[in-house]
């Protein structure tokens, strides 16, 4: 599947750079996509417990919710992802963690976006779609 | 249901995928050769490209007597795009993380 892995190096040391991605006024100010605003949340990754995210621009409104895993300051926060569809429904649950590793001028933030393996059928039923997608990535060319 | 639901939806039924694939394959089809294909009637295969192309995954055009069907690409996109957006979230939130530190550097100076 699409496992996602992101680094980015940052001039603050880590434990602020922890703040940055735990704390609720703090990740509101840069969660979610360009031109897309918040208009309702609760984006805290300093506790464990449930999180959510409407995200929405002149046409699009979309949500997203989970569940705060592990909290471990300053190192790392992990957390459940699932999109919800319009009706509501939750879709397949993916699960990010954020951690944080100082360096010589600061520190590194490395995102892992990975899905949730939870029973052979979605496996060979993700397969039969990436198939379907690269004949997709050809066509539209 | 968005654009992109609905293209879920329709692509969900293994008839409606097989045909999608055909027409990915084989490019342009003669309507009457895509029921060859799947040993199902032409009522049933029409009633199958109507829920395709009202998801905008198909497209048709006439030509005398004939049908024939493509893919229709924009549809196709949407559903590229969507796969994409993971990283494109993940991308752009920490475009604006690293705005929101340097501002908030520039502010404790």
């Amino acid at each position: 599947m699409t496992d996602l892995s992101l680094e980015r190096e940052f001039n603050i040391p880590a434990d602020r750079l922890f703040d940055w991605i735990s704390s609720k006024a703090k990740v509101l100010q840069w969660f979610g996509p360009e031109g897309m605003n918040v208009p309702d949340s609760e984006l805290d990754f300093s506790r464990t417990g449930p999180w959510y995210a409407v995200m929405a621009n002149d046409s699009v409104k979309v949500k997203v919710s989970g569940h705060v895993t592990h909290v471990d300051p300053p190192r790392s926060v992990g957390f459940t992802w699932g999109w919800h569809d319009d009706d509501g429904t939750r879709g397949a649950e993916s699960h990010v963690t954020m951690s944080v590793v100082p360096t010589q001028s600061g520190a590194r933030l490395l995102l892992d976006h990975r899905d949730l393996d939870d029973s052979e059928q979605s496996a060979s039923h993700e397969r039969g779609w990436i198939s379907s997608f690269n004949k997709m990535a050809s066509v539209i060319k | 249901m968005n654009p992109l639901t609905t293209a879920f939806s329709a692509l969900s039924d293994s008839t409606r995928f097989g045909i999608v694939e055909q027409l990915m394959d084989q490019g342009e089809t003669l309507a009457g050769d895509l029921v060859a294909g799947t040993g199902m009637s032409g009522p049933a295969i029409s009633r199958h490209l109507k829920v395709l192309r009202d998801a905008g995954l198909v497209s048709s055009r006439a030509a005398g007597t004939k049908r024939y069907y493509s893919v229709h690409s924009d549809g196709l996109r949407a559903i590229a795009d969507w796969t994409l957006s993971r990283r494109t979230f993940w991308e752009t939130s920490l475009d604006r993380l690293e705005a929101a530190i340097l501002l908030d550097e520039d502010a404790h100076e």
